[in-house]
């Protein structure tokens, strides 16, 4: 599985944006994902960071360059330029935390404002290895993402539960919507790669349609 | 002229000059001269502790002591360093206890998502600095700000960053009062547009690092941005928090002594400098946004070294935007204007 992490080589390359509220684990969701760890930072996330890992969709190559945002609404200056090029946006909550919860409407709101019309959306619910302390219950959140039409997963990163079904929901959503078109465009093969790795570093020049 | 364009690079400092300069110097020295006196004085330890009788020029000898000082600045006359550089006047506790008394402000829960996660896995910094003072310190901050906005209108007093800003005050200060008048100060006179809620003088910086990074080093700059490596990806908290994002701590300290002397638009040509010292391994990378993630740790001398070096080397009109863009709203809007980036 390693071995595709780091590979160069591949047929898709879908942008995936990761928003919610400040310190509901965006970045540990990240590096779960991107490099299987799970370890204090040490600093809070300004402005955005990014990770980059290939994973495998029926027998395709795709690559997942995931943008990771500050979750203080002071940076959408920033981040909003982000919402554009994206093709799937990950809306995250903390279970242990109500008002990150109350604050997913927010989120949803901005998504219709920035990013590009029928970008895939999926709303997670992080830290749900805090049982104790979880406040926000499984049916509420999956009730509302229901009447939003998006699916829903509750993760712990710091266990790793659902982190990679999480954004592999998310990237098999995107490549059924996108079908042939992002295979074409994206395809990636010799001089073509150069290309492709360039566009797609440019997340905030590209435009909605298409793959990048 | 000297290699080190002295005179330009002071230009940061002069341009902003604060009057109160006069009562902090002499105050700060007294304190000074009851430090230990078991080894020799070092040549800052010394103008510190000497009565200094005609500011400017005491803080010109301060600084060129700071750029030429051979051993690492003590922790025990760098506050007093920091306040005289900073030219921040002691602040009365009572004072600073009386705005702690007004309780929580408006933004004291987005400051306590941040504060634990300030620095978190430096266990020095964790063992002196308490979240309690951080919470404190920035949530003074904010109430501070608050009164001003019921005057003078404005809103949002708190910026993810602002924390990291406040960690070295906390560390090297011998008080959270002194503490909190230094960040207060840096804040308000040297670096307003950084945490203003558009953060302009943020976004000014990232277009001046692509900028001057085109003049220091044409091929980096056209490798990176070939590959649309601009600073806005990569520089966005090295500018917005100093350099203070990037470990370890006891090299921050050293660079914002030369910050503090020379002017804090230095930490742009910090950035690059860090650019540089990692350059081969960028252009041979497969994949040289991964490196970009976060900088290596500082190495604050070598870094401090290959800024100098800059500096000769950029126009003046460059030099003297670098030197206002954060605290004068003209350079951004000239730089918008100019369709740069």
């Amino acid at each position: 599985m390693y071995g595709s992490r780091s590979t160069n080589v591949y047929d898709y390359l879908f942008k995936l944006l990761l928003i919610g509220d400040s310190g509901v684990g965006k970045s540990c969701l990240l590096l779960r994902f991107a490099d299987d760890t799970y370890t204090e930072s040490y600093i809070s996330t300004i402005g955005v960071d990014f990770k980059i890992r290939t994973v495998e969709l029926e027998g395709k190559a795709a690559k997942l360059q995931i943008w990771d945002t500050a979750g203080q609404e002071r940076f959408r200056t920033i981040t909003s330029s982000y919402y554009r090029g994206a093709h799937g946006i990950i809306v995250v909550y903390d279970v242990t935390d109500q008002d990150s919860f109350n604050n997913v409407k927010h989120w949803f709101q901005e998504i219709d404002r920035y990013a590009s019309e029928g970008v895939n959306k999926l709303l997670v619910g992080n830290k749900n290895d805090m049982a104790d302390k979880k406040v926000v219950e499984y049916s509420v959140a999956k009730e509302f993402a229901d009447s939003m039409g998006i699916p829903f997963l509750e993760t712990s990163a710091k266990d790793s539960t659902n982190v990679e079904q999480a954004f592999l929901t998310m990237a098999r959503q995107i490549k059924e919507r996108l079908g042939g078109a992002a295979e074409k465009n994206g395809g990636a093969s010799g001089a073509q790669k150069a290309n492709v790795n360039l566009r797609g570093q440019n997340i905030s020049q590209s435009t909605g349609s298409g793959c990048c | 002229m000297s290699n080190l364009r002295a005179s330009g690079i002071n230009s940061g400092n002069n341009n902003n000059t604060n009057t109160n300069a006069g009562d902090t110097t002499t105050t700060t020295v007294g304190e000074a001269s009851s430090a230990k006196r078991t080894r020799r004085k070092e040549p800052i330890e010394m103008i510190l502790s000497k009565p200094n009788m005609v500011i400017q020029q005491s803080l010109v000898q301060l600084r060129y002591a700071v750029l030429t000082a051979e051993v690492p600045i003590r922790d025990s006359y760098r506050p007093y360093l920091w306040s005289v550089l900073l030219r921040v006047p002691p602040m009365k506790s009572s004072s600073f206890a009386k705005l702690v008394r007004k309780g929580p402000s408006k933004v004291y829960v987005k400051i306590r998502q941040d504060t634990f996660r300030t620095l978190a896995t430096d266990t020095i910094f964790k063992r002196k600095v308490s979240e309690e003072a951080l919470i404190r310190v920035l949530n003074t901050y904010s109430i501070k700000k608050e009164i001003e906005f019921e005057e003078q209108g404005g809103q949002d007093s708190y910026v993810q960053g602002m924390n990291v800003l406040a960690a070295p005050f906390l560390y090297v200060c011998k008080s959270e009062t002194e503490a909190f008048a230094l960040f207060e100060t840096l804040l308000r006179r040297d670096c307003p547009l950084y945490v203003r809620p558009t953060m302009e003088g943020v976004h000014a910086g990232l277009m001046l690092l692509d900028k001057c990074l085109e003049i220091i080093d044409p091929k980096l700059y056209l490798f990176l941005s070939g590959k649309l490596l601009k600073a806005q990806l990569y520089g966005f908290a090295s500018v917005l928090t100093l350099s203070a994002c990037t470990p370890p701590l006891s090299e921050v300290l050293q660079l914002w002594d030369f910050m503090f002397a020379y002017g804090i638009h230095m930490n742009i040509l910090f950035i690059i400098a860090q650019l540089n010292l990692i350059r081969n391994e960028l252009m041979e990378a497969k994949s040289p946004i991964s490196l970009l993630r976060s900088f290596p740790p500082l190495k604050a001398k070598e870094i401090i070294k290959l800024s100098v070096s800059f500096v000769a080397r950029l126009p003046d009109d460059l030099y003297d935007l670098l030197c206002r863009h954060a605290w004068d709203e003209k350079v951004y809007q000239q730089l918008k204007f100019s369709g740069s980036s």
